[in-house]
């Protein structure tokens, strides 16, 4: 079976520095996929790698059995590849309501000349938007943020904002960088299932970092532990558990 | 009625008519002239505004197609006898097509890089008027005046309902940009441009649009100075022309469209209003526009808006 989203054999280097040392990573359909291991590992590299905001030194990026590798991060997109960012990237002076109808605009845009000449009031296109907008929001727990500017939430409620925004355009994969760093015990709990559900009854495959273990481990089907830019070990959350090497780079053991 | 109050198609209205009713109610050719200056320093304003305030991008190259717009329309309407609003038209889309050529490897600079690109193109466009200008530095007159069929715009009054018409129709219209989805969009690329290209937005091409179409309406702003006026020279081109947009558009307000009438219409008449100051005027106007952009550091709509909350 073809991966949804797979990297092969995927290198990259920062001046002389190599941050990705040869890493195969399969994400198949309708799995949740954490990416795990310590700070530095090359974690965000790969996210980046793998939706063209960064292109590999060497290897391969692959979608539904089709070569992405030169695609740009906007095609990449259309594609319904989608993410979020571990240092907050919201819209800021937009509301959190209107941070989403922006997503729902990019993913069937009318143009500049319709804009120009009907403006809000007169684009019956514009009416179902905020509507539209508003079930995302729902489905993340911020509908009552939707007024609010959304560099005035708290990083934790960005987050969510920011995976809401990338459920608008509908995509079939979604990266998430970090997404439950600044969130406290019951919230994570709460992006857990939310996640699950996501998964389960939308039909959405997730590609996870995430440095909460707990969570980790309850929701992923598939774990692939990175350190120092190769992939250390891959399997279940219970494999992963057990792997003496995976224990052994977690505790910073001597061998 | 609240909902017809409020909303920016009433607002262009009332702008309009006041202007309209300034300029009949004084009556003084000289006044008349300088709202018409005011008007076409708007109009210049507010595709800076769009490029600027709504969408984060930097010019400093708008007196390039002030000049491109005046010099292309003069020279097809006296040249080539193509009719002055017809000449206008031409000169406006041909001047913000060249924009393209400056745009596409401009727009991929941010910043003060853009800000030094766009500063280049505007040099360029006001050595080439000098160079090979008709009448080079000393520039040419001649110029056809504004007629609809059989009416000639001879007076400034008739003018003034021109220009200010020009400009309320495409403030009404960059409202409506402004609050379109478009427009968020736009603001967002303020903000991050990763984030949108992750929602499968093509940047650039969003980029080249605005800045077409802020080009577009400073172009067309020459374009009718040139009518105006009658008489080209390239001093009046200058990067100075750019600057003083700029702080049109600071002034005013950056978060605004509203930045640009205002800010124009206070920058324009504000050297008029210091007249009697003799051979301090100039000591004075640089005084009190330091110390507009040290106090009224959002510009002056805040202050206003602020003013009445109070």
């Amino acid at each position: 079976m073809t991966a949804l989203l797979e990297a092969r054999d995927v290198f990259k280097s920062f001046g002389g520095h190599e941050v990705l040392k040869g890493v195969n990573l399969k994400v198949q359909k309708g799995t949740i996929h954490a990416l795990i291991g310590p700070n530095g590992a090359g974690k965000t590299t790969l996210l980046n790698i793998l939706n063209g905001l960064e292109s590999p030194s060497r290897g391969k990026v692959y979608f539904n059995g089709n070569d992405i590798t030169n695609l740009p991060t906007e095609k990449r997109a259309k594609l319904g590849i989608a993410r979020t960012f571990q240092l907050l990237e919201v819209f800021s002076g937009l509301t959190v309501l209107e941070n989403v109808t922006v997503a729902l605009y990019a993913k069937s845009p009318w143009g500049m000349f319709k804009s120009l000449t009907l403006g809000k009031l007169f684009n019956s296109q514009e009416r179902g938007l905020e509507k539209r907008a508003e079930k995302f929001l729902e489905e993340l727990g911020l509908i009552h943020r939707s007024k609010e500017e959304a560099q005035n939430l708290p990083a934790g409620e960005q987050k969510l904002l920011e995976i809401a925004r990338a459920l608008a355009i509908e995509p079939e994969i979604l990266l998430l960088d970090e997404p439950a760093a600044g969130l406290n015990n019951r919230e994570t709990k709460v992006l857990g299932e939310t996640l699950k559900n996501l998964c389960e009854k939308n039909g959405i495959t997730i590609l996870l970092v995430e440095h909460d273990m707990d969570l980790v481990m309850k929701i992923s089907h598939r774990i692939t532990v990175l350190n120092f830019g190769e992939v250390l070990a891959e399997g279940t959350p219970l494999e992963i558990q057990k792997n003496p090497d995976v224990i052994k780079a977690y505790l910073g053991e001597e061998s | 009625m609240k909902r017809f109050l409020h909303n920016h198609y009433f607002h262009s209205l009332v702008l309009f008519s006041s202007i309209l009713l300034l300029g009949f109610a004084i009556r003084d050719p000289y006044f008349t002239t300088i709202l018409v200056f005011a008007g076409l320093n708007a109009l210049s304003a507010l595709g800076l505004s769009l490029l600027m305030g709504l969408a984060g991008q930097i010019s400093l190259g708008q007196n390039g197609f002030y000049g491109l717009g005046a010099y292309i329309s003069a020279i097809l309407s006296l040249n080539l006898q193509i009719p002055v609003p017809l000449a206008v038209l031409m000169s406006a889309v041909l001047s913000s097509s060249l924009s393209v050529f400056l745009a596409i490897p401009a727009l991929r600079l941010k910043g003060h890089y853009l800000a030094v690109a766009t500063l280049g193109f505007g040099e360029i466009v006001y050595l080439l008027l000098n160079e090979w200008g008709p009448g080079g530095p000393s520039g040419f007159g001649n110029i056809p005046k504004f007629t609809m069929g059989d009416i000639a715009l001879e007076n400034p009054l008739s003018y003034l309902i021109l220009v200010w018409a020009i400009f309320s129709a495409f403030f009404t219209l960059a409202q409506n940009l402004a609050q379109s989805s478009y427009g968020k969009t736009l603001q967002a690329l303020h903000s991050s441009e990763i984030a949108l290209r992750t929602l499968g937005v093509n940047i650039l091409s969003l980029k080249v649009k605005i800045f077409i179409l802020g080009s577009f309406l400073t172009s067309l702003s020459g374009a009718l100075y040139a009518h105006f006026v009658t008489f080209l020279s390239p001093a009046s081109f200058s990067v100075f022309y750019s600057v003083l947009l700029l702080m049109m558009v600071m002034l005013g307000g950056i978060n605004t469209l509203w930045g640009a009438p205002v800010g124009a219409l206070f920058i324009t008449f504000l050297p008029e209003t210091l007249r009697p100051f003799k051979e301090y005027d100039i000591l004075i106007y640089g005084l009190i526009l330091t110390a507009s952009l040290i106090f009224l550091r959002k510009g002056i709509i805040h202050f206003l808006k602020q003013g009445i909350r109070k």
